[in-house]
């Protein structure tokens, strides 16, 4: 007769699901706002033009 | 950072359309959903279609998340952080350091798996949660030098230096894994023998390692959606930065 320890492996397989999904997660979070920022960069780009290379840093504000 | 790096940046910077939408929140993962649906498979085969083994009870279907993370960890996630880094090393591509960059984060989860479930099974079959005998404490060990990888990244702001010390760190973490792996003939352990990774035929009964080879090929396919997301949050997030230092 096996021993009854269901538990242990429930547990195993309840924890590694969290973590995997859980990292999983944390990756599209951190894709959505790496998109959020290049789409900032691109609109910032596109809004000052070729003018942004040349002028001063302040005058973006 | 050099020229030559920001160039490339700059480059992965002026093509948006491809970049974003290779992380785009909004659009489906096709990759992952296939990998969560080979893990759910093979967890359901595992659970309910696999057989009890008679001495360590329910427990022992522990080894079917354990062994596979170990594996991935190990001997994909950990040698590739070390090709890539090798690599890198010689042709200053930063892809490459994109690509150990994946790997050790993933490596570091795989590891952390491994070290939680391990222990979860060794409560009821050992009847302790840890022992400091030589596969565990190794384990641990790198586990420490992933997350030593991983802060030294966040750490250095330079870009190329940042790449550079990591790609030698990368390595020197890789060189644990064969005394991971020869841990069990080399020293005196509690951790079993492998039962599959050996010179002979595999040790374990026909149902149980077909689940086994199931369950490796579904977290392997979960290792190939993770890495490739992350990847490609790592390529992007690079060139973003490279368009902001320009403005």
């Amino acid at each position: 007769m096996p021993p009854d320890n269901a538990a242990y492996f429930q547990a195993a397989y309840i924890i590694t699901i969290v973590l995997y999904v859980g990292y999983y997660v944390s990756l599209r979070l951190r894709a959505r706002s790496i998109a959020a920022r290049a789409a900032a960069a691109h609109s910032a780009r596109g809004h000052t033009g070729a003018d942004a290379v040349t002028a001063p840093a302040g005058e973006h504000a | 950072m050099s020229d030559t790096m920001l160039r490339r940046a700059r480059g992965a910077a002026y093509t948006p359309p491809a970049a974003a939408a290779a992380v785009s929140p909004a659009r489906p993962d096709w990759l992952m959903l296939l990998a969560a649906l080979a893990v759910a498979g093979a967890l359901i085969r595992a659970i309910w279609f696999t057989p009890i083994e008679r001495l360590q009870g329910p427990a022992q279907k522990i080894f079917y998340i354990h062994v596979p993370a170990a594996f991935i960890g190990l001997y994909i996630a950990c040698v590739l952080v070390a090709v890539s880094s090798v690599l890198f090393l010689w042709l200053r591509d930063e892809r490459l350091d994109a690509m150990a960059e994946s790997a050790g984060e993933i490596a570091f989860v795989f590891l952390s798996v491994v070290l939680i479930t391990g222990p979860i099974w060794g409560r009821p079959v050992w009847g302790t949660w840890w022992e400091w005998e030589a596969r565990l404490t190794l384990s641990l060990m790198l586990w420490f030098v992933l997350l030593g990888y991983m802060l030294l990244r966040n750490a250095v702001e330079d870009r190329a230096m940042r790449a550079r010390f990591s790609a030698v760190m990368g390595v020197l973490a890789a060189l644990l894994v064969p005394f991971i792996h020869l841990s069990v003939y080399l020293f005196r352990t509690m951790h079993p023998m492998p039962i599959v990774l050996k010179p002979e035929r595999p040790s374990l009964p026909e149902p149980m390692l077909v689940t086994l080879l199931i369950s490796l090929g579904a977290f392997v396919l979960l290792f190939a959606a993770l890495f490739r997301t992350r990847y490609r949050y790592a390529l992007q997030r690079d060139a973003v930065a490279a368009l902001e230092e320009e403005y």
